[in-house]
């Protein structure tokens, strides 16, 4: 491209960025200028912060996240809850080298020139551990009262860590996430069910990184003229310095963080999506080389996602998306979301039937809605954000491959994704161990993942079964236009359910039984840690031609549930059931004996752990047993001929 | 090597005895296991979607809840296999006789008695060998990794771990291809130290490298072609119903008799070659 062309081109872009009007309040600005040494690892940076007091409380100091500091040694909050390793990926702690840390040099309210870091101290409000340094509190010399705005001028110097857990370095890649000092989120009385106003401000933790307030991100970044960058945002411009360095600024709006990657040898292919409105996203995909081939299995995903949530939930606003591509040394720093910026995950040779590079792609492109644009709080309620979007990975894939295929389909082995997070959950050793509610760091030792992920994408799916399709999407639409660019809770979305669900459905549904609004579903789903299990327990037929068939209600949660009966002249019954008490009986009359019948026969309630008892035949076929017994059969006798060769 | 292979194919009621032995051995247990669905399933309609491919949520709701019925056949089937291995070391002796005299089941049974013990040492040392090998082929592959982890890229090590395994699986075959004929020469001198015989054949074999380990590895890709084949029919073929599911099962029994097939033609090659 000529040179000029670009320079038109970016100058558009910057006019253009700077035109649109806010989606979001925009109440925490950043101009940020950082050096990358890329032979150290460390981070010198500048910043001035903007940040406005939205509340109507006078406000007598400000807290920070300062994350890097969760690697500066063992004794860190996330070091001890996350063992130095995240999904498997361990910590190499045999060099000093590759711990990291970040620490203020200077803090000045820019209008009055007081030096604000004397008197700043880290504190620990999740577990008191005194060895950790995530959270820096700040005391004011003046308080600010509602509506005031404070200028921060700011430094900072951070060494990263070697890769095990979302960012850092690994050789020559740089992953540079939660990097910089970020202001915390001021909550209000009233706001998130809060009584009083206070800062919302959680240490680094295993599980959980974000929590941020709306704002602009002004970036430029100097490094190396050989390394490949890759931003948050759009590029407004490129330097070139005598000194063989090159400066790259990035702007990002109505954003709550920012992150970047640098590394030489990337491959970087560019495509675009166009909506049906004809707004454009350019897409950036920032390969390994022995990646390249799989570009548009990445870029498919991107845009398959992008097409669904612009019909399903809402508009994409942002004009740019980028997905890194991690090379496997770096593999800890994969299937990771931050604003306009993902990480996706593949290897070499992965198969087209073995579909993760997409359904990472998926995933974290849908962390741009959920955690994105509807800033929910992932310590206090990760669901919100991960369990909705595994919901929507679901959704997606399987309507782009099909519900039995979309995660595998190789070798005869099929695997579709929202069957994946049922089987996650539902097959638990104890699906009743905990609700997908709560701090995340206080929820059940090990069962993060099923609780927050996969417990409540199943309940998603049983709620869509219960309220339908159509009302479900009205339901996501709603709340995300409501809510974008805020910071929803769960009674957010539980008020957007009761405002919905019985406009559209009234008394004409089966979950009508249980009351006006849906608060009896998320007591036992979200609050709660019942278990479903329905059974159909029997299927009488009595002398005189009626017959009875029992449903019994195994586990302790209660949903209304349906039955289908058919008889042996082809008809087919529908009852209803409103699933509460511990057992029923319907009495069905007719004289054409019964052929089988059917507990919740379409999967409506996806939470049942046992989907298998929910029907029964009075004469049911044995051919499934056939088959699987003739292939046990002949894969006995093979393995006995393989060891044969042996002797 | 078509000669050896009539050779094989015109003795059916042997390959139909070892074939019977293997169908014997499993039987029972695949039995229990249809029998263990057909209880376990509770007269569900949900099984019924397993019959035209795969359905993941109702084959993982079903182990979950009993998977306590099923792992006890599957290990029973892992202690018939290796029943199997015994029945295996006994019959290689009749198998050979049968080379010389024909097959009559008596001597079939009595050759397999008295070549029963030198059998089952060479057995052992091919064990000795083979268990060697593998811990070898894994400390070097992984030491190549952790050389050259930083240099190749992820397709290099790829490759390289694909290498390795290559070479090793290559070594075994090399391995299974000298107690083939180390147990010809057991059987041809009535010699009774496997060791020996094993240095004999190793020596045989690497002196006559395309005229033995050749065939060897054709019969081996002849096998792994065979269960190209067969993947393939069993996609073409949807099971259905009972009568679809007893052709599938009328092609795995084929496959099978193939297979017993196949190693009593390796051994034959090894045969007429040592006797040539």
């Amino acid at each position: 491209m000529r040179p000029s062309l670009l320079l038109l081109l970016l100058l558009t872009a910057h006019i253009a960025t700077a035109l649109a009007p806010p989606l979001s309040p925009r109440n925490a600005n950043y101009v940020i200028d950082v050096r990358l040494n890329t032979d150290t690892k460390r981070l010198d940076g500048r910043q001035t912060l903007t940040w406005r007091n939205t509340s109507t409380d006078q406000i007598s100091e400000l807290q920070f996240h300062m994350y890097l500091n969760a690697f500066q040694d063992r004794k860190s909050t996330f070091m001890r809850e996350s063992g130095g390793q995240l999904r498997g990926v361990e910590m190499d702690d045999d060099k000093a080298g590759n711990f990291g840390w970040t620490k203020l040099t200077t803090l000045k309210d820019h209008q009055t020139g007081d030096n604000l870091l004397a008197f700043s101290q880290f504190i620990h409000p999740d577990d008191l551990n005194t060895n950790d340094r995530t959270v820096l509190r700040v005391p004011l010399k003046r308080p600010l009262g509602p509506g005031e705005t404070i200028v921060l001028d700011m430094a900072f110097q951070a060494k990263l860590p070697k890769i095990f857990a979302r960012t850092g370095f690994s050789r020559d890649f740089f992953l540079v996430g939660q990097w910089f000092p970020k202001i915390a989120v001021y909550e209000p009385a009233g706001m998130r069910g809060r009584t009083t106003g206070g800062w919302n401000c959680h240490q680094f933790h295993a599980h959980s990184e974000f929590y941020a307030d709306y704002g602009t991100y002004d970036v430029s970044m100097t490094l190396p003229k050989g390394f490949v960058v890759g931003a948050s945002g759009q590029l407004l411009a490129e330097t070139a310095n005598p000194n063989g360095t090159k400066t790259l600024r990035y702007q990002a709006n109505d954003v709550i963080d920012f992150a970047w990657t640098a590394a030489p040898n990337t491959q970087v292919v560019k495509d675009v999506w166009q909506s049906k409105s004809g707004a454009k996203v350019a897409i950036y995909l920032l390969m390994q080389p022995e990646h390249a081939s799989q570009a548009t299995r990445h870029a498919d995903a991107v845009k398959t996602t992008l097409t669904y949530f612009d019909k399903h939930v809402g508009t994409y606003p942002y004009p740019v998306i980028t997905v890194v591509d991690p090379p496997i040394h770096a593999s800890g720093a994969a299937g990771m979301e931050y604003p306009m910026f993902i990480t996706a995950g593949t290897s070499w040779g992965i198969p087209n039937g073995a579909r993760f590079p997409e359904l990472v792609t998926v995933h974290e492109f849908g962390h741009q809605y959920f955690m994105g644009m509807l800033a929910s709080n992932e310590f206090e309620e990760a669901w919100l954000d991960e369990g909705f979007n595994q919901y929507y990975e679901g959704r997606i894939m399987d309507n782009w491959y099909g519900a039995r295929n979309s995660q595998i389909d190789l070798w005869g082995f099929r695997m579709g994704d929202l069957e994946a997070s049922r089987d996650s959950y539902a097959h638990l050793d104890n699906p009743g161990i905990g609700p997908s509610y709560g701090n995340v760091w206080q929820l059940p030792n090990g069962y993060y993942g099923e609780l927050t992920y996969s417990k409540t994408a199943t309940w998603l799916r049983t709620l869509e079964g219960l309220i339908g399709r159509t009302v479900m999407d009205e339901v996501m639409q709603t709340y995300f236009l409501r809510w974008r660019f805020r910071h929803p809770n769960a009674q957010s979305f539980i008020d957007v359910v009761n405002e919905i669900v019985p406009q559209r459905l009234g008394t004409n549904w089966a979950g009508a039984s249980y009351g006006p609004n849906l608060n009896w579903f998320f007591d036992q789903v979200l609050f709660g840690d019942r278990v479903c299990d329905y059974k159909l327990a029997r299927i009488s037929t009595y002398a005189d031609g009626t017959a009875a068939v029992r449903i019994d209600r195994m586990g302790d949660m209660q949903l209304p549930i349906e039955l289908l009966v058919r008889t042996e002249n082809g008809r087919e019954q529908t009852f209803l059931w409103d699933g509460k008490d511990k057992t029923h009986t319907f009495t069905i009359a007719g004289k054409s004996p019964i052929v089988w019948a059917h507990a919740d026969p379409k999967q409506k309630l996806y939470m049942d752990i046992d989907l298998n008892n929910n029907s029964r035949a009075v004469s049911p076929s044995s051919a499934p047993a056939g088959k699987y017994a003739g292939k046990f059969l002949f894969w006995l006798q093979n393995t006995m001929q393989w060891l044969a060769w042996l002797v | 090597m078509i000669s050896t292979l009539l050779q094989t194919l015109r003795q059916p009621k042997l390959l139909l005895v070892l074939y019977g032995i293997t169908l014997l051995l499993a039987l029972p247990t695949t039995l229990g296991l249809f029998g263990a669905i057909n209880a376990e399933t509770e007269r569900s309609l949900a099984p019924l979607s397993l019959l035209n491919g795969f359905d993941f949520t109702v084959f993982t709701d079903f182990m979950n809840r009993h998977s306590g019925a099923i792992w006890p056949l599957v290990r029973t089937g892992w202690y018939a296999t290796l029943t199997y291995l015994l029945v295996s070391v006994w019959t290689t002796g009749g198998v050979l006789n049968s080379f010389s005299t024909g097959f009559v089941a008596g001597p079939f049974w009595q050759a397999g008695a008295y070549y029963f013990g030198r059998n089952a040492r060479l057995a052992g040392v091919t064990l000795l060998f083979a268990i060697p090998l593998m811990v070898v082929a894994i400390l070097v592959g992984s030491l190549l990794v952790i050389a050259f982890e930083d240099s190749l890229t992820e397709e290099g090590i790829s490759l390289l771990c694909i290498g390795v395994f290559v070479l090793f699986l290559l070594l075994l075959a090399l391995l299974f291809c000298v107690a083939n004929y180390a147990r010809v020469m057991l059987f041809r001198s009535d010699d009774a130290v496997a060791f020996r015989a094993f240095g004999v054949a190793g020596r045989f074999v690497l002196a006559n490298l395309r005229a033995t380990f050749g065939p060897y590895l054709l019969l081996m890709a002849l096998g792994a072609a065979l269960f190209g084949l067969y993947f393939l029919l069993e996609a073409a073929l949807p099971t259905r119903n009972w009568l679809l599911i007893l052709v599938l099962l009328v092609v795995q029994q084929g496959f099978v008799l193939g297979r017993v097939a196949l190693k009593v033609w390796a051994l034959r090659l090894a045969f007429e070659q040592v006797k040539r």
